[in-house]
C-alpha cells in the first residue's frame, strides 16, 4: 500500500513540475534563402539548457515559465538573442543571417551548453569547410573531415577517409541520402562533392543512430543546397585545379527554387598543346585527364507543410593516353563515375510529426579500353567494365510527442545489381567475351529509435535496426542494437555508446587510393556480411566561459568477416576469374584509441586541435601465418590543428598543421639470392604483409583571404596561400629497384629505395565571386 | 601490360611532374643468412649459402661478396647429427656420406660467425616419382614428351624440370607443357619458374594421368651457363617435390620480385628458414638425358 501512495505522490509532484514548464518549439532558417539550418543550437541562458535543430531545422524543448533568455547560434551566422516571457507552449520561427564581411565577430560568452550529440558526431558547415586550406587551395569536404580526431586520410593527396581504423569502403557516404560508391575525383586528389553545392556535412564515427546502417565505420552525410526561395544568386570560383559555378534561386518565389552547379578541372586545358602536337605528329605521346561533375536540385514547396525535392548528380573522370612508336599505336581510355537521381517528399504532418519518403537511383561504373593498333589496324582491344547499381526506397517518420521524447521509425528497401568484372577481348577481329557475372542482391532494413531526455540531464538514445540481405543462394537476417547514453550537467557531459553494425557489400581494393579499378561485391554464401561492434566512452566540457569546447573519447571496435585479397591475388587482369577465389574472408580486426578535440568556434580567433592515439590491427588465417599485423592505416599518432584569425573586416588568415604516423606497407626486408639461381642476381624478399612504414606525414598550410565588394557591389573573395609551407617531402609512394653495375669488369648490384613526393611547397590562388 | 603499374604512375608523373620530387629513403634492415638447399635421395644435400643484402645499399656489391664459405652446416635427422656438410667454394656445400631415404625427415643447422644461428624446418623427403610409362622422341627441332604416372597422396606436388645444355644458341620453349585433363581445371595451380613447371595436388586427382609436352629446342639463347662446357643435351627431370618448393616458387616469382607500390598488394615470400631467408626443399626425381 505504501508503494502505491509513494507512486501517487511522485505522480503529483511530476504534474506540478510539468505545470510549471512550457514547451518552446519552432524552426531555424537562413534569412536569405529560407533553407532550414540543421544542428543550429537553441539555448536558454537562464536555465543553462538547450537543444539542436533536427534535419528539418526544427527544435523543441521545455523551459520554465519564467523569463526565457534564448541564444540561437549556427556556425558562420550571427548569433541571435531573444528574450521571451512565454507562459504557455510557444512556436517560434527564427531567421539567422550570415556574418557580413564588414564586421568582426567579437568573442562573447556564447553560453552554449554541451550539445547532446557532440561526442562521436561532427557537424561541419560549408563555411567551416571553406576556411580550411587544403590541396592547392581547393576546399574539399572529405579533406576537411580528415582534420577531425579519429579521421585520417589515406596518404598524400588521396581522398580516402579512414575512420577509427576502418577501411574507406566502410564509410557510408551519402549525398542527399543517396549512396556514393566512389567519392573520389582525380584519382583521389579531390572528392566528388562540389563545395559550392554543399550545404552541410555530418560525420558520425560512433554511437550510430539506428536510422543509419550498411557500413561498419562511419556515416558521412552530405546535404546539398535546396535552392534559394527568395532571390537568385550565383557563385563562381576559379581555382588552381578546378573551377566551379553554382546558381540558385526561385523559379516561383517562396514556392519553387532550383540549384544547379557544375565543376570542371583545368587539367584537360593544360594538355591541349600536347594534343595539337600529337595530332600534327610532332609528338609521339599524348596524355590527358578530364573530370567534371554536375549537381541539380529543384525544390517544390507544395504547401507550407509539404516539400518535394528532385535532385541529381553526375560526376565523371576521363583519362586518355596515346603512345605512338612508328606504325604502332597504343591507346588507353579510362572512364569512371557516379550517377544519381533522387526524389524526396517531405511533409510536416503536424508541428511535431515529420514524414519523409525518398527514392534513389545510384550507379557507379568504370570502363577501361586498351587498344593496340598497327598500321591503323586494331590488333588487340581489351575492354574491362565493372559497375554497381541500386534502386532504393526509404521512408522515415520523426515524431516528437513530448519535448523530451523523440521517436524515429523507418524502413529501407534496396535492390542492387553488381557486375563486378566483365572483360572483352578482340584479337585480330576475333571477339572473346569473358563472363559477365551479374549478381542481383536485395537488402532491407527497418529501424526504430527513441531519444528520451530525463529532466534534461540524462539523454538516452535507444535503437534497433533489423537488416536483411538476400542473394540467390543465401539469406542473412541481422539485428543491430544501438545504445547511446548522455549524462549532461551544466557545461559538461558524459557519454557512453554501444553499437553493432553490419555491412553486406564489400570492396575489393588494391590501393584504397581512389582508383577506378576497385570492385564491389555483395555478400554470398561464402562471403558473409562484415560486422563491427563498437563501444565508446566520452567526456565533453565547455571551458573558459564556454568559449572553448573540449571533447575526449576512448573507443574499442571489433570487426569480423572482413575480406581481403589473398596474398598474391591482386592482379587486375585476374578479375575475370571467380572473384571469390581471390579473397580470404575470415578476417578479424580490432581498433582502439583515444581521441581529444578542443574547439573554439566563435570569435576573431577560432579553430580546433584534434589528436588521436590509436591501434588498428587485422588477422586473416592465410596472411602472415594467422598472426595479428598492423592494418595499412594503423597510425599511432594523428594530430590536426586548424587556426583562423580575422585580421580586419576584410582580411583573414588561416593555417592548418597535420602530423600522422606513417602508414604500414609491405616493403622488402632484404635482397636474397634465390633458390633457382643462387649464385646470380639477388632479388627482393618481403617476409610479411605491412612489415614497414612510410615516413611520418606532416605539413603546414598557410592561407590568406580577402573578402571585399567589387565596384558593382558584388561580394568577392580572393584567397591565396601555400600548401606544405615548409616543403616536407611526404611520399605519395615508395619504390625500389636493383641496378647492376654498368662496369661489367667490376660487376655487382646496388639497391635504391626512393619516395616520390608530389606536393611540396605549392602556392595557390583562388578567386570567388557572388552575383 | 599491368594497367595499374603503368597508367597510374604515368598519370601522376604527367599531372604533377612540375611538383614531383624524388628522395632516398631508408628502412630498417637486419643482415641474415640465405639458405637455398635441396635434399634428395639422388644428390644428397646441396646447400647454397649467402648473406642477404640491404635494400638501402648504395654501393655496387659484387655477388661473390655475398657468398659464404666459412659456415658450419650440420645435417640432422631428429636430434641426431648425421654429417657436417663439405664446402666446395662459391657458397656451395654438399653432403658426402649420408644416404638420404625417402619418407624420412631431415633438417639443417647453419653456424656462421657474426650471424645468429640459423635453422631449417624439418623436411620429409618425398617418395619416388610414380612414373608408369613414358615416351620421348625427336622430329627435326621438336622433342615430343609423354609421361604417364599414378599420382597418390605421397606425391602431391610435382615438378618437371626441362633444360638444355650448350645448345649453341638453341632455345627451349616449355610453354607447351600442360597439365592433364582434370574435372575442375580451375583448381589446378601451375607455377612456371625458368625451366621448371610445378603442379599442385589438384592437377592430378589421384589417378593415372599423363603430361605431354612439345619442346622446341633450337634457334635461341644458350641455357644453363653453369654447365656450358658439356655437349648438347636435353635434360628432363620429373620430380616429386615438397610443398615448400611450390609455395616458395609461387610467392617468389608470381610478382617477379615486385615491390610495394600504390597499386597492388605485394607478394610475401614463403620461407621455411628460421632466423634467415631462403628455402629448404625435398625432392625425389627421375632424370632423362638425351644427346641432341
Amino acid at each position: 500500500m505504501k508503494k502505491y501512495i509513494l507512486l501517487l505522490q511522485l505522480s503529483l509532484i511530476t504534474k506540478i513540475l510539468i505545470a510549471q514548464t512550457i514547451t518552446l518549439s519552432g524552426f531555424v532558417k537562413d534569412i536569405n534563402s529560407g533553407e532550414p539550418l540543421i544542428n543550429a543550437t537553441v539555448f536558454d541562458k537562464n536555465e543553462n539548457k538547450g537543444t539542436l535543430t533536427n534535419e528539418y531545422g526544427y527544435f523543441m524543448f521545455t523551459v520554465s515559465k519564467k523569463k526565457q533568455n534564448l541564444s540561437i547560434s549556427y556556425v558562420g551566422y550571427k548569433t541571435q538573442n531573444l528574450t521571451l516571457s512565454a507562459q504557455k507552449d510557444t512556436t517560434l520561427s527564427i531567421l539567422l543571417a550570415y556574418n557580413s564581411l564588414d564586421e568582426i565577430v567579437v568573442t562573447e560568452k556564447t553560453a552554449v551548453s554541451v550539445p547532446k550529440e557532440r561526442i562521436g558526431i561532427h557537424h561541419l558547415s560549408i563555411q567551416q569547410i571553406k576556411n580550411i586550406p587544403t590541396l592547392l587551395g581547393e576546399s574539399d569536404v572529405l579533406k576537411a573531415l580528415t582534420m577531425m580526431p579519429g579521421v585520417s586520410s589515406g596518404q598524400e593527396g588521396t581522398a580516402g577517409v579512414i575512420v577509427r581504423g576502418g577501411s574507406p569502403d566502410q564509410n557510408l557516404t551519402l549525398l542527399d541520402g543517396a549512396t556514393v560508391y566512389n567519392n573520389a575525383h582525380l584519382l583521389g586528389f579531390l572528392s566528388v562533392f562540389n563545395p559550392g553545392a554543399v550545404k552541410n556535412v555530418t560525420l558520425i564515427k560512433g554511437g550510430f543512430p539506428a536510422e543509419y546502417g550498411g557500413r561498419l565505420s562511419s556515416i558521412i552525410d552530405v546535404g546539398m543546397k535546396e535552392g534559394n526561395l527568395q532571390k537568385k544568386q550565383t557563385e563562381l570560383t576559379l581555382g588552381t585545379i578546378s573551377s566551379w559555378i553554382v546558381t540558385e534561386g526561385p523559379i516561383k518565389k517562396d514556392t519553387i527554387s532550383y540549384m544547379l552547379s557544375a565543376r570542371n578541372s583545368w587539367l584537360g586545358l593544360f594538355a591541349l598543346p600536347q594534343w595539337f602536337n600529337y595530332k600534327n605528329s610532332s609528338s609521339a605521346q599524348y596524355t590527358n585527364y578530364w573530370m567534371y561533375d554536375l549537381n541539380g536540385k529543384i525544390n517544390f514547396k507544395l504547401s507550407p507543410t509539404d516539400n518535394l525535392y528532385i535532385s541529381g548528380f553526375h560526376g565523371y573522370d576521363i583519362f586518355q593516353n596515346r603512345d605512338k612508336d612508328q606504325n604502332e599505336l597504343t591507346k588507353i581510355d579510362i572512364g569512371w563515375g557516379n550517377t544519381q537521381a533522387n526524389l524526396r517528399y517531405s511533409k510536416i504532418v503536424k508541428p511535431n510529426l515529420f514524414a519523409n519518403l525518398t527514392y534513389h537511383f545510384n550507379q557507379y561504373k568504370y570502363d577501361i579500353i586498351l587498344d593496340y593498333e598497327e598500321n591503323d589496324t586494331s590488333l588487340v582491344t581489351q575492354i574491362n567494365t565493372s559497375s554497381i547499381l541500386d534502386h532504393t526506397i526509404n521512408g522515415k517518420l520523426t515524431w516528437i510527442p513530448l519535448a523530451n521524447l523523440h521517436l524515429k521509425l523507418g524502413g529501407e528497401l534496396k535492390k542492387y545489381s553488381f557486375s563486378p568484372s566483365h572483360i572483352t577481348q578482340v584479337i585480330e577481329n576475333v571477339e572473346t567475351k569473358g563472363t559477365n557475372q551479374v549478381l542481383p542482391f536485395i537488402s532491407h532494413a527497418m529501424f526504430v529509435e527513441n531519444n528520451i531526455d530525463f529532466r534534461q540531464k540524462l539523454n538516452i538514445n535507444l535503437g534497433l535496426r533489423w537488416s536483411g540481405f538476400y542473394q540467390e543462394q543465401t539469406t542473412f537476417q541481422r539485428l543491430e542494437p544501438r545504445l547511446s547514453l548522455n549524462y549532461i550537467q551544466p557545461h559538461q557531459a558524459w557519454q557512453f555508446n554501444l553499437t553493432r553494425m553490419y555491412q553486406p557489400i564489400h570492396l575489393l581494393s588494391v590501393s584504397n587510393s581512389g582508383l577506378p579499378t576497385d570492385i564491389w561485391l555483395p555478400s554470398t554464401a561464402n562471403i558473409t556480411p562484415q560486422r563491427a561492434d563498437q563501444i565508446g566512452i566520452g567526456y565533453a566540457r565547455n571551458i573558459l566561459d564556454n568559449t572553448i569546447e573540449l571533447t575526449t573519447e576512448v573507443y574499442f571496435k571489433r570487426m569480423s568477416n572482413l575480406i581481403d585479397f589473398k596474398t598474391n591475388s591482386s592482379s587486375f587482369f585476374a578479375t575475370n576469374q571467380d572473384l571469390e577465389s581471390l579473397v580470404v574472408t575470415d578476417g578479424i580486426g580490432r581498433a582502439y584509441g583515444w581521441e581529444f578535440f578542443l574547439q573554439k568556434k566563435e570569435g576573431r580567433f577560432n579553430g580546433w586541435l584534434g589528436y588521436t592515439l590509436s591501434w588498428n590491427n587485422r588477422r586473416f588465417s592465410t596472411i602472415n601465418n594467422n598472426e595479428w599485423y598492423p592494418f595499412r592505416y594503423d597510425r599511432r599518432h594523428d594530430l590536426e590543428m586548424v587556426a583562423n584569425y580575422k585580421l580586419t573586416p576584410t582580411w583573414s588568415l588561416s593555417s592548418n598543421f597535420v602530423y600522422a604516423t606513417g602508414i604500414a606497407v609491405s616493403l622488402p626486408d632484404a635482397l636474397q639470392n634465390n633458390y633457382f639461381n643462387p649464385q646470380h642476381r639477388p632479388d627482393y624478399i618481403i617476409t610479411s604483409r605491412n612489415n614497414q612504414r612510410f615516413p611520418a606525414y606532416h605539413r603546414l598550410d598557410l592561407s590568406a583571404k580577402k573578402e571585399y565588394e567589387t565596384k558593382n557591389g558584388r561580394k568577392a573573395t580572393l584567397s591565396f596561400g601555400i600548401y606544405n609551407a615548409y616543403g616536407r617531402r611526404n611520399p605519395y609512394y615508395l619504390n625500389f629497384f636493383v641496378s647492376q653495375n654498368p662496369d661489367s669488369t667490376v660487376g655487382g648490384f646496388k639497391s635504391s629505395i626512393y619516395g616520390e613526393a608530389v606536393f611540396t611547397f605549392l602556392p595557390f590562388i583562388n578567386y570567388n565571386i557572388k552575383f | 601490360m599491368n594497367i595499374q603499374r603503368t597508367i597510374l604512375p604515368l598519370l601522376i608523373v604527367v599531372l604533377f611532374s612540375g611538383c614531383s620530387k624524388q628522395f632516398l629513403y631508408s628502412i630498417d634492415y637486419e643482415e641474415k643468412l640465405v639458405i637455398n638447399a635441396t635434399i634428395s635421395p639422388q644428390k644428397g644435400v646441396e646447400v647454397y649459402l649467402s648473406k642477404s643484402l640491404s635494400p638501402n645499399i648504395q654501393t655496387y656489391t659484387p655477388i661473390d661478396s655475398l657468398l659464404i664459405n666459412n659456415a658450419i652446416i650440420n645435417l640432422y635427422q631428429a636430434d641426431t647429427l648425421l654429417e657436417v656438410l663439405t664446402m666446395y667454394g662459391n657458397g656451395f656445400y654438399k653432403s658426402k656420406n649420408t644416404n638420404i631415404v625417402e619418407k624420412n625427415s631431415y633438417w639443417l643447422e647453419v653456424k656462421v660467425d657474426g650471424f645468429t644461428d640459423t635453422y631449417t624446418e624439418e623436411v620429409v623427403v618425398p617418395t619416388a616419382f610414380p612414373l608408369e610409362d613414358y615416351e620421348i622422341f625427336f622430329e627435326e627441332d621438336i622433342a615430343y614428351l609423354d609421361f604417364d604416372f599414378f599420382n597418390s597422396e605421397n606425391s602431391p606436388f610435382i615438378a618437371i624440370n626441362i633444360y638444355g645444355i650448350n645448345l649453341q644458341g638453341g632455345k627451349i620453349n616449355i610453354s607447351d607443357i600442360y597439365p592433364p585433363y582434370t574435372e575442375d581445371v580451375s583448381l589446378c595451380d601451375v607455377v612456371k619458374v625458368r625451366y621448371n613447371s610445378i603442379f599442385n595436388t589438384d592437377c592430378f586427382p589421384y589417378q593415372t594421368t599423363s603430361i605431354h609436352g612439345n619442346i622446341f629446342y633450337k634457334n635461341g639463347t644458350v641455357l644453363n651457363r653453369d654447365e656450358s662446357n658439356e655437349s648438347d643435351k636435353l635434360i628432363v627431370s620429373l620430380k616429386n617435390v615438397t610443398q615448400d618448393l611450390f609455395e616458395y616458387s609461387k610467392t617468389y616469382y608470381l610478382e617477379g620480385g615486385f615491390v610495394e607500390s600504390l597499386f597492388t598488394e605485394p607478394s610475401t615470400t614463403y620461407t621455411n628458414i628460421i632466423n634467415g631467408y631462403g628455402i629448404f626443399v625435398g625432392e625425389n626425381s627421375i632424370t632423362f638425358e638425351y644427346n641432341i
